[in-house]
Parts: C-alpha cells; structure tokens; sequence
C-alpha cells in the first residue's frame, strides 16, 4: 500500500502509468503475444475473380499449402466477406470450398473425397462424398461425412 | 501561354487526345511534333476517360494516330462509375483504335488493391483491359501473379469487373 502510494506521489511515475495504460487499450495484450499470422499458398493454372462479389475461383491442377496441410483439386473457390468498405475487399478470408477430385494431406493421413470446404475462422474442415480416409499404408475407412477440428483435432 | 489543340482520327471519340502544353515543336518540313510537360486527356461515348500527364509526348513513325508519352501519371475512368489511376515509364495512344498501351514497368492503382506489371493494354472501345506479361496484384493481406490478364466488365452487375487470370496463378494469404 505504502509502495503504491509513493509510486504515484511520483508525477512521472504517474505518466508512465498512463502510458502502459494506453497502450494496452489500443494494443491488446493478447494480440502481442498471440502466434505469427499463417501465410496460405494457393496456385493453379487459371483463376477468374469478381471484384464486388469478393470470390475467386480457381481452375486445373489447384493446390493449396498451409502449414502441413494440402488440399490439391480440380477446381477451388474462396470467399471473402463482402464488405462495402473501402479496403475490405480481401482482408477477411471467410471460406475456401475445394470440388473435385479433392485430395487433402496432412502428415501420414491421405483423405479423398468429392468436396471439402474449409473455414480458416473457425479452423474447421468438412468433408464431404465419398470420403476415403487412408491411414499409413493399409489402414483406412470410407464415409459419407468427415470433420475435422483444426483446433482440437477432433475427429467426427 | 497555354496552347490547347485535339488529336482526332475517330469520329467515336468525341474529344480524343486533347493535348494541353505551354511547349510545342513543329518539325521543319511539317509532319513531327514534340510536346513537353503535357496533359492528354480523351472521353467517349460510352464513359470511359482518360487524363494523363507525361513528361514529354511525340509521335512515332511521324504517324499520328499513335502518340507516345513518357513519365506517366494519370487517372482512367472504366464506365461510369470504375475509376483507377496509373503510373507508367511509357504510354501509348492509339487514337485510332482507341488503345491506350502502358509499358515499360506500370501501377494501377485502385482502393482496394495495386496491380504492378511490364505491360497493359486499355481498350477503350471495346471496354477491357489485357496483359499478356506476368503481373502481381498487391492487396492488404497477400499478392496474386498470373501470366495473363483480362479485365472485363461483368454481365450481371455494370459496374462489377472480371478478373481472368491466366497462364498460372500464385497466391499468397496471411490469415
């Protein structure tokens, strides 16, 4: 009590005060120790984007890599939000749907299906369509439905 | 004194290449001109515009409906309301076919992104915009290259744009 009395008879100590106070309202704490953004690579040969709508489609031999994720298909659309905001257009990337062949890696896991649609805001995969899960080199099972939970790896 | 005159080979283009200099060089036998610190600007019929400042403007083969600029810096309006503005080394005005060639290293710059290249072609009669040299699109978040590059004005909304990208496509997403 005593030190926290004496700290602020100090008028600099009192400015200094202020300062951190500042800085941690316009800076949160969380966004100084939160992990570096993650970087999506996507190529393809063709690709067709409409400016207003916010959606870019891809065409032939698309793969996409993120960390140690790759979705490779024959076509790939991402959305983005539709913001009327002026610099909005591709900050907010809300969707990405793979159709087509899909196939998704990821370590020793090999999952082909017909579609997969993946939100980066909610770490979430589906899967979807003849889903064909291969484990390794003979361990493996079909389904009709496949989510993934980037977050807590959960399977369902 | 500021001298004013039109450039016009094309009936459609209503105020084609309107030049506006304080410096003006006439060849000696007639058939050259030299321009220097010049303002080029053109509209049409169907909205689209152009308003360019160049550092110095001629014509090439003493033809012209083709005029070059150098420097260049400007604004182009695609239909009404689609409006960007462009940086280039090199310009060239077709007034006949009403193509405006960036070349030479050129920006575009629109709110929402940057798009940097070797070489584009604005086609003003026809309403589109073509590159067949590799280019990048910079926006806030990441990039996209491609190999080719066609522009053109969506059939659903007027004032939407196509993006068709071509000959390989990269894109780069910080989430």
């Amino acid at each position: 009590m005593f030190f926290f009395r004496s700290y602020f008879l100090k008028p600099y100590s009192i400015l200094i005060f202020c300062f951190l106070l500042s800085v941690n309202f316009f800076i949160p704490i969380q966004t100084l120790f939160s992990e570096p953004n993650k970087e999506v690579l996507i190529s393809s040969n063709n690709a067709k984007f409409d400016q207003n709508l916010g959606i870019i489609l891809l065409n032939e031999n698309v793969i996409l890599k993120l960390n140690n994720l790759t979705f490779k298909s024959d076509e790939m659309k991402l959305f983005f939000d539709n913001s009327d905001a002026i610099d909005d257009n591709f900050s907010n990337l809300k969707k990405i749907i793979a159709k087509g062949n899909v196939l998704f890696e990821r370590e020793k896991e090999t999952i082909k299906s017909d579609l997969v649609s993946f939100s980066p805001k909610e770490n979430k995969i589906t899967i979807t369509g003849n889903v064909k899960v291969v484990k390794g080199k003979n361990v493996g099972f079909t389904s009709d439905l496949l989510e993934i939970n980037l977050k807590n790896e959960f399977l369902n | 004194m500021i001298m004013i005159f039109f450039v016009s080979t094309n009936s459609d283009f209503e105020t084609t290449s309107l030049v506006e200099t304080k410096d003006f060089n006439i060849g000696s036998e007639g058939d050259f001109f030299l321009v220097d610190n010049a303002k080029l600007s053109g509209s049409n019929k169907l909205g689209n515009s152009f308003n360019i400042k160049a550092y110095k403007i001629n014509q090439i083969n003493n033809k012209l409906p083709i005029i070059s600029g150098s420097k260049i810096t400007g604004d182009i309006n695609i239909s009404s309301k689609i409006h960007i503005q462009i940086k280039a080394k090199i310009a060239e005005i077709n007034t006949k076919s009403n193509v405006l060639k960036l070349f030479g290293g050129f920006q575009i710059i629109n709110e929402k992104y940057k798009l940097i290249g070797k070489e584009i072609f604005f086609d003003l009669k026809k309403n589109t915009i073509t590159s067949d040299q590799p280019l990048t699109f910079l926006f806030s978040k990441g990039e996209i290259q491609g190999g080719k590059l066609q522009i053109i004005n969506s059939e659903n909304k007027e004032n939407d744009l196509l993006f068709l990208i071509n000959d390989g496509v990269k894109i780069k997403y910080l989430l």
